[in-house]
């Protein structure tokens, strides 16, 4: 009885995180323009998303954002980590703490002080300005998972290897990087999926001179939701599939 | 006189104003095994990190091979810890783990490999180089670091507690293996540790420390038979120490009442009649004699408190008649095969002329 009620519950949790995706899902392959009952299988909605060069362009133009904005951020995250472990800088908890308040602070907030910033600088909102602005957004991500994982080391590892002659960028090279590894490629998929999702600062800091796919989304479904959005966003959410299931699979293998 | 390999002139360094070691000046003699003991915190482990390059001196001269090294990075020193932690990398294999420095210091890779399996073999760890590290034991964790640091042939090894996490027996065994690396390579070893019994055991000479000073330097026999000090005398194996005054002083030697009885005692310089002394005495340099079989000598007057059996000693607990407890080892042998007393025998305690420390009182 016990077991019975535990796998109920546990079915319940999971019917709840993916019963709309699975609505989705099954939607996209659905021979009707509109949610209303099954009508038959079809592919034809993929096929026509094919066609649709708008849709694409903003996908790809989505892509580029978050892997160039993911990678600086990353960069820049992991140094800025080391460097609040390394050193001792007057303001550095101060710094440390003004992370938290930009993860915190409500996206509405950053686009439009971006949009502000940008505008006094005189910056042309476009590609530019849209990486700049995810930058600054995954940063503290970044920063954080990675500030956490340095802290948990044992400090004697990096004076070792220091003792043992290597320099300080040898010692970063082979022994700070490789064990920081995993805390900078998920500090780096965070930032991806940040990036790729994000909505509400793009809205303020991008023209139509550059559309991303979020924001062609959110301006297709006021006319309603299209069969070919869902197979869109079944693509993509069996593209997260995978890349979630390779990670795994990639962290295992390390363990063993 | 040889050059010292390692040498400390009016050395001083303070953590937030407090100073963990303070104008402290030795010499550390090529190939020799120098022990620094002391309890946590008396600043020996600062020491090393010193030596390392890991501190810096607030003032003072460090000197390594006659060339100063007080601001000399760690990576340029020609020296290599041990660490209490181990501090091995997690994400290497125990071969590149000890091939660590080699690959530092661009040592081709033929030589590279011959020498860090050769220092593997050294340590017993050659079916175990492909090894990952959280895969090993505690004492292979230990051996990695060590051959980790040795393959690198410094002009210094520096173990800091390396066996703090080990078991006794494996201890025991480490102790020797270390001993045996250290005549096999003929690098100056120092080594840092609290517990007496591997200092004594292991060492060429040993610095007892306390409060960022060196208490005494010299052989653990030294150390052992005549401390400079009470620090020195408490801190390394049991002593009893006895409350006495000088009574008289004449040719060498003294008159001088121990507890409450006259005896003539070995002399020493600077005392003089009147000046309080502590009179020190190893428990196993204390012969017991029951009252009832008559005592001759002059001696002290107790009572068996307590009786422990040891094996191959036993140790008395005996209480004298001002209430002070004295520690007495008797050992078994041919014509005291049995050691036997009654709760609460009266006993005398005296031991040989000449053996017991005098020491002026420190108030």
């Amino acid at each position: 009885m016990r077991r019975w009620s535990r796998r109920a519950y546990l079915a319940a949790v999971y019917l709840f995180l993916y019963l709309p995706l699975a609505v989705l899902v099954i939607y996209s392959f659905n021979d009707s323009r509109y949610a209303a009952g099954w009508k038959g299988f079809t592919l034809q909605w993929y096929a026509r998303l094919l066609t649709n060069e708008q849709l694409l362009q903003s996908l790809v133009n989505s892509l580029v954002v978050a892997l160039l904005s993911s990678i600086v951020a990353t960069a820049i995250g992991t140094l800025a980590a080391v460097a609040f472990h390394r050193y001792r800088f007057p303001g550095r908890r101060v710094f440390y703490g003004m992370l938290y308040a930009v993860m915190m602070s409500p996206d509405i907030v950053m686009g439009i002080s971006l949009l502000m910033f940008f505008i006094l600088v005189g910056l042309e909102i476009g590609l530019l300005t849209l990486l700049l602005s995810h930058i600054t957004f995954c940063l503290p991500f970044v920063v954080v998972t990675v500030y956490a994982r340095i802290s948990g080391f044992d400090p004697h590892v990096l004076e070792a290897a220091k003792d043992l002659g290597a320099s300080e960028f040898q010692t970063f090279r082979h022994v700070l990087l490789p064990m920081l590894l995993p805390a900078v490629a998920s500090g780096w998929l965070l930032s991806f999926t940040l990036s790729l999702d994000d909505v509400i600062v793009s809205f303020f800091v991008t023209g139509p001179t550059f559309e991303i796919l979020p924001l062609k989304i959110y301006s297709m479904v006021r006319l309603g939701v299209k069969p070919e959005i869902n197979a869109l966003s079944s693509l993509l959410f069996g593209f997260t599939l995978v890349s979630v299931i390779l990670s795994q699979l990639l962290v295992r293998e390390k363990r063993a | 006189m040889t050059e010292p390999v390692v040498s400390f002139n009016r050395v001083t360094k303070r953590f937030k104003d407090l100073p963990a070691i303070d104008a402290l000046s030795f010499d550390v003699r090529p190939g020799e095994f120098l022990t620094l003991l002391g309890p946590s915190g008396c600043g020996k482990t600062t020491i090393l990190r010193l030596i390392a390059g890991l501190e810096a001196p607030d003032s003072g001269e460090i000197r390594i091979d006659g060339r100063r090294v007080d601001n000399m990075p760690p990576n340029r020193r020609d020296v290599n810890t041990v660490f209490q932690s181990y501090a091995l990398f997690p994400h290497m294999s125990v071969f590149q783990n000890v091939a660590f420095g080699l690959k530092m210091k661009r040592v081709p890779p033929d030589a590279l490999d011959q020498r860090v399996r050769a220092t593997l073999q050294m340590v017993q760890l050659e079916g175990l180089a492909e090894r990952r590290i959280h895969q090993l034991s505690g004492g292979q964790q230990q051996r990695v670091a060590v051959a980790r640091a040795i393959v690198n042939r410094p002009r210094v090894l520096l173990l800091d507690e390396p066996f703090s996490a080990l078991d006794a027996r494996l201890r025991k065994q480490m102790q020797l293996e270390m001993k045996r690396l250290h005549r096999r390579l003929g690098i100056t070893f120092i080594f840092v540790t609290h517990d007496q019994n591997e200092a004594i055991s292991m060492s060429d000479r040993i610095a007892v420390m306390d409060h960022g000073r060196i208490e005494q330097v010299g052989t653990p026999q030294q150390i052992y038979e005549e401390p400079e000090n009470l620090f020195v005398a408490r801190f390394v194996g049991e002593i009893n120490v006895f409350d006495g005054e000088v009574l008289q002083v004449a040719d060498g030697a003294l008159e001088g009442r121990v507890e409450g009885v006259v005896l003539k005692l070995p002399g020493r310089r600077g005392l003089k009649p009147g000046d309080r002394v502590k009179v020190l005495l190893r428990p196993e340099d204390l012969v017991v004699t029951k009252e009832a079989e008559g005592c001759d000598q002059p001696h002290l007057k107790g009572r068996v408190e307590e009786l422990i059996y040891k094996g191959t000693t036993v140790d008395l607990i005996i209480r004298l008649g001002d209430g002070k407890p004295v520690f007495a080892t008797e050992f078994f042998n041919e014509d005291a095969a049995s050691i036997s007393y009654q709760p609460d025998e009266p006993v005398c305690i005296s031991w040989v002329h000449g053996w017991e420390v005098i020491l002026p009182d420190e108030g």
